[in-house]
């Protein structure tokens, strides 16, 4: 075993058994009749309700079922016991210089130059690298970012001045060899690489770096990357300057901006001398260039990576930039794998299925239902089964705060007792003692998941924070604080009646395309119950769901999620946190902050804006995610653990990180072993 | 049968008009937007978003001098007035006193003068809504000189996405429209030859089945088959290594990935047609004209086919007609499923996405093709039995 599996076993916890598909085949062929049919119907089933069903009544006893079938795995006993996987860093490979370098197919042209990157990494050159994604392509162009996917994909083709790496959490140098910042951090220096060419083989030049920053800067180009370079108050956008003598670009900026980075990792770097045309003053076509019907050869990039071929709704094929700057600790110029081929699979069941077949190569992102199968493989020595720990996507339940009134209607966008309930602390702190994450986690999750009380979960290593309030599960404490309101159930029916007799009902939606929201959702309406609250559980289709949140405001209890960014920074949710955010789901788009802690929470986000030194930031961050928890405008409540596998022993240097794209973010320096 | 072409075909242009019209509508009265999605994602700003539906058709840009002519309006208990001063944006005035934009906006978000709708961005730009029958409208005149509008989704014009899939699609349907024809019609004849025979039996149970298991379920179980058996691709229109084979590698490829898809389809529509004709057939043998013919001493075959058969094939055309509709549409789950690239999947995304363009567009093609599949129906009917008169 080689050094570097050695380090792999320790990482995967792999485990060997002598059980492999073909003995699964024969049991197949020996079993194939009627009986056999039948039962497989009976498995199918169970499935397609697990992924299909419309009725929340069903989803909850899909889930049971699974539950009870679901032996608890050796991972996570369904038991109470306290695993925090803060801090779980998953290590980083290292070199072996007695891998093969192998030939790599199609060749390298020219020389790496001498600023290339030099990766402290080995492997052998060749292979195809095969996996699949949910989504479409969108476009290729990569000055407006369209989905996640786009974006992902986007990373393959094309390179920026700056790289997020994914496996330290930290920025790095990419097409920028270093910069330097002026004493008040207004005036930004990048130093480009000398002798980086495009992968036509034209030389990258500061001129594009320019060029790309006026396109995304241009004023009537609809693009998302502009936002975060814009001053929050006047809307200004860095100046761009070049220096020819120094190979470097010069940013202005009108205020300190702790983001900078960021954004600039955002903005991919166009080559000038093929898209100049389409940059014009007034009515530019830029966005219109490089659709998906493009032929690939004009995607010229600086990524390790170029189009080959792209067949809609079928597959994405890259290979290797022969002009790639890169390089390993050998010497030798990156990337190893010669192709990389995406598939367009819209079916998780169909993904997972290729991926057990083998078509697959990696699967990321594993879903809570085929957990079992994988942990199976796994068992089978077919596949790694990678645990990131828990996942940085949160579910909240929120409660409308509004206080405004329908301009048309006149009548308030919350009922006035609902308003009043909603208002209340005391009635908020013992909804949340009375929802059961526990039971959520065992049920809904089948005990893969993680309680939470704050938007950082503690995946976020950076930014979890151990100080906020928590409540938890207790249905006297819940009703303790419910007696103390004087909110009684005076009538008998199970349903408590506030100080005023009005009997406390409300509606809590969810999106209905999302099937574990769902069965959250029943099991918080069933907890809710028991301290003698009625709610009225009612998925929704998620356009009509955003609607109500932002136009009619006509909501009562919401159920949703949030994703994370790459980089997981808090200031990335500034559309939430702010009171005149436009996701500040319980009162949103405030004129002024409505309450103090409001005002409070707004001045230390523009406090961290401003702030350069990140612990100084975190201590910042520490303190919204304490009010919050105090005050709790939204509750959050759990976050599933992540998991991605992989065909055992397929890839080289991998670094499985938490952010997306777990696997494959650093594509360049993976290798596959024959 | 000329002047009936001809008045058939003068009939699609308020056919088109009129389901456009009501595709148009219907997806305008839902919640919601293709920007739905986008305003939901704390990472972008209502600016860029405003910017992207402007591009979209769906909102038009003011500019300061005709904001300065909507006069003065209430809006939140103010009166908000714009003044055009020269620059790209207008002076904001709340009850006569300047405002900033960007607190300004906050109020004006949404706000509506008169019975039009106005949208207000972070930087004091404002969007008058596109209207359903202005949107329409415009939508419609483009149309009429050849242009179908943009996907909002892809960023390009719709027909050339729907190309690219439209083969795929009809490669499936009309693989499984032979076997649904090729199997269900002799199978169907055969059961009424010897009806309560065990082999009409064994047939009928079948065609129940067909019937009653939902594609989903069989294309479901077909992926199943594949992946145990390892005889079948799991899903998919053709291998990795397609672009490599030799031409009838690449035929055989192809044929290798059709087989499920195309029998999974095939089957459940195979049982319907197998019903109607064995249901015919019988109806056919039991008439007169039969019985005169076998005691005249024409041969059993002869019977068969040339007085029952082409009397009980009428209905099965029509359904033929209907089938030619259901090309485009009719394999949507199976192709989810079975990942196979077709239309199906693209449509229904973009209507649940509200793509309009991209579902007019396949709205207007679905159109189409109903029509002439009715046409050549009712044209086929006419030629095979010489009772019906087109006029």
């Amino acid at each position: 075993m080689s050094p570097i599996s050695c380090h792999t076993s320790r990482m995967l916890q792999w485990n060997l058994q002598a059980t492999s598909r073909w003995r699964r085949r024969t049991r197949f062929s020996g079993l194939l009749g009627f009986g056999w049919l039948l039962g497989l119907c009976g498995w199918v089933c169970l499935c397609a309700t697990g992924e299909l069903n419309a009725q929340p009544g069903d989803s909850l006893q899909s889930a049971q079922t699974n539950a009870s079938l679901d032996s608890p795995s050796d991972d996570d006993p369904p038991v109470r016991r306290i695993r925090i996987r803060r801090n779980t860093k998953l290590p980083e490979p290292t070199p072996d210089p007695s891998i093969p370098i192998g030939t790599p197919s199609p060749a390298f042209l020219g020389e790496a130059p001498d600023d290339a990157i030099i990766e402290n990494r080995t492997g052998t050159y060749g292979g195809r690298f095969v996996y699949a994604i949910l989504g479409e392509v969108e476009t290729f162009n990569p000055v407006e970012p369209k989905g996640a996917t786009d974006q992902e994909i986007r990373a393959l083709v094309f390179s920026s001045l700056v790289q997020y790496n994914n496996g330290d959490w930290h920025t790095s140098p990419d097409l920028a060899k270093s910069w330097q910042v002026s004493d008040d951090h207004l005036t930004w220096t990048f130093f480009l690489r000398e002798g980086i060419l495009w992968s036509d083989g034209t030389p990258l030049t500061v001129d594009d770096v320019e060029f790309s920053f006026h396109a995304v800067f241009h004023d009537q180009i609809a693009t998302s990357i502009r936002d975060g370079f814009k001053h929050p108050q006047t809307g200004d956008l860095p100046q761009v300057s070049v220096d020819h003598d120094q190979n470097a670009v010069i940013f202005t900026l009108s205020r300190i901006d702790s983001q900078f980075l960021t954004h600039l990792g955002a903005v991919s770097i166009i080559p000038k001398h093929l898209w100049k045309d389409h940059l014009q003053e007034q009515d530019p076509t830029i966005l219109q260039q490089m659709t998906s019907n493009s032929p690939p050869e004009l995607l010229v990039g600086s990524g390790p990576f170029v189009l080959k071929e792209y067949i809609p709704a079928e597959k994405i094929v890259y290979q290797r930039n022969p002009r790639y700057w890169k390089k390993d600790s050998r010497g030798q110029r990156l990337p190893y794998i010669d192709e990389v081929v995406i598939l367009l699979v819209k079916d998780l069941n169909l993904q997972w299925q290729k991926f057990e077949a083998g078509e697959l190569d990696i699967f990321m992102d594993l879903p809570a239902d085929h957990f079992r199968e994988a942990t199976a493989m796994e068992k089978a020595g077919t596949a790694d089964l990678v645990r990131l720990g828990v996942s940085l996507n949160t579910n909240w339940v929120c409660f409308n705060m509004h206080p405004g009134k329908n301009p048309e209607t006149g009548e308030p966008f919350v009922d006035e007792e609902k308003s009043y309930w909603f208002h209340q602390l005391d009635f908020r702190k013992a909804v949340n003692h009375a929802i059961d994450r526990d039971g959520i986690k065992r049920t809904a999750f089948q005990g893969r998941a993680t309680a939470i009380w704050s938007s950082v979960t503690p995946g976020n290593r950076s930014w979890f924070h151990r100080g906020v309030s928590t409540y938890p599960y207790s249905v006297e404490t819940a009703q303790r604080y419910l007696d103390e309101l004087g909110w009684k159930d005076t009538d008998g029916d199970g349903v408590r009646e506030d100080d005023q007799g009005r009997p406390i009902r409300f509606t809590l939606n969810t999106n209905v395309e999302n099937n574990l929201r769902q069965q959250i959702g029943n099991m918080i309406s069933q907890d809710l119950k028991k301290v003698g609250i009625d709610v009225n559980f009612k998925p929704q289709i998620f356009n009509d769901l955003v609607t109500s949140l932002r136009d009619s405001h006509k909501w009562d209890m919401i159920l949703l999620g949030w994703g994370s960014g790459v980089p997981p920074d808090p200031a990335n949710g500034k559309n939430i946190t702010l009171s005149s955010g436009r996701l500040h789901a319980w009162n949103p788009q405030q004129a002024k902050p409505a309450t103090k802690w409001e005002a409070r929470i707004d001045q230390l986000m523009a406090m961290m804006d401003e702030e350069l030194d990140d612990s100084v930031r975190k201590g910042y961050f520490d303190e919204v995610q304490e009010l919050m928890g105090q005050n709790i405008p939204i509750l959050y409540l759990i976050a599933a653990n992540s998991y991605c596998t992989i065909k055992k022993g397929r890839l080289g240097n991998l670094w499985p990180s938490l952010l997306r794209p777990q696997l494959t973010w650093n594509l360049e320096t993976l290798w596959i072993r024959q | 049968m000329l002047t009936f072409t001809i008045r058939r075909l003068l009939s699609i242009p308020p056919l088109i008009l009129v389901v456009s019209l009501l595709t148009f509508l219907l997806l305008k009265t839902a919640p919601g937007d293709f920007y739905s999605q986008q305003e939901a994602d704390p990472a972008r700003s209502l600016t860029e978003v405003l910017r992207q539906k402007e591009s979209a058709g769906l909102l038009h840009r003011l500019n300061p001098s005709q904001l300065e002519a909507l006069g003065e309006f209430t809006d939140e208990g103010a009166t908000w007035s714009f003044r055009d001063v020269g620059d790209k944006i207008p002076t904001i005035l709340q009850d006569g006193i300047i405002v900033e934009h960007r607190l300004a906006s906050r109020s004006l978000l949404n706000f509506q003068v008169g019975s039009t709708r106005y949208q207000c961005d972070d930087e004091g730009v404002v969007y008058r809504k596109v209207g359903p029958i202005e949107g329409f409208f415009s939508w419609f005149f483009n149309a009429l000189s050849g242009d179908f509008g943009r996907s909002y989704k892809f960023n390009r014009p719709v027909f050339g996405i729907i190309a690219e899939r439209l083969w795929n699609t009809l490669t499936l349907s009309i693989a499984a429209l032979v076997i649904a024809y090729g199997l269900g019609v002799p199978l169907g004849v055969f059961a009424a030859v010897k009806p309560n025979s065990p082999i009409d039996h064994t047939a009928g149970i079948f065609a129940f089945i067909g019937l009653s298991v939902p594609t989903v379920f069989s294309a479901l179980l077909a992926v199943l088959f594949a992946t145990y058996s390892g005889l079948f691709p799991i899903g998919d229109m053709r291998s990795l290594d397609y672009h490599q084979l030799s031409f009838w590698g690449k035929i055989g490829d192809r044929i290798h990935h059709l087989v499920l898809p195309a029998i999974v389809l095939g089957t459940s529509a195979m049982a319907g047609y197998m019903r109607q004709a064995r249901g015919n057939m019988i109806e056919a043998l039991g008439q007169d004209y039969v019985r005169t013919a076998r005691a005249k001493g024409v041969p059993h075959t002869g019977v068969l086919f040339k007085h029952a058969f082409r009397n009980a094939v009428n209905p099965l055309i029509t359904m033929f007609g209907y089938s030619l509709a259901s090309l485009l549409s009719g394999s949507l789950l199976v192709e989810i499923v079975m990942n196979w690239p077709g239309l199906g999947r693209l449509v229904f995304e973009a209507i649940s996405a509200k793509d309009e363009p991209l579902v007019l567009a396949s709205v207007l093609i679905s159109t189409l093709l109903l029509v002439f599949g009715n046409l050549v129906a009712d044209l086929l009917l006419a030629l095979v039995d010489p009772r019906v008169r087109l006029s």
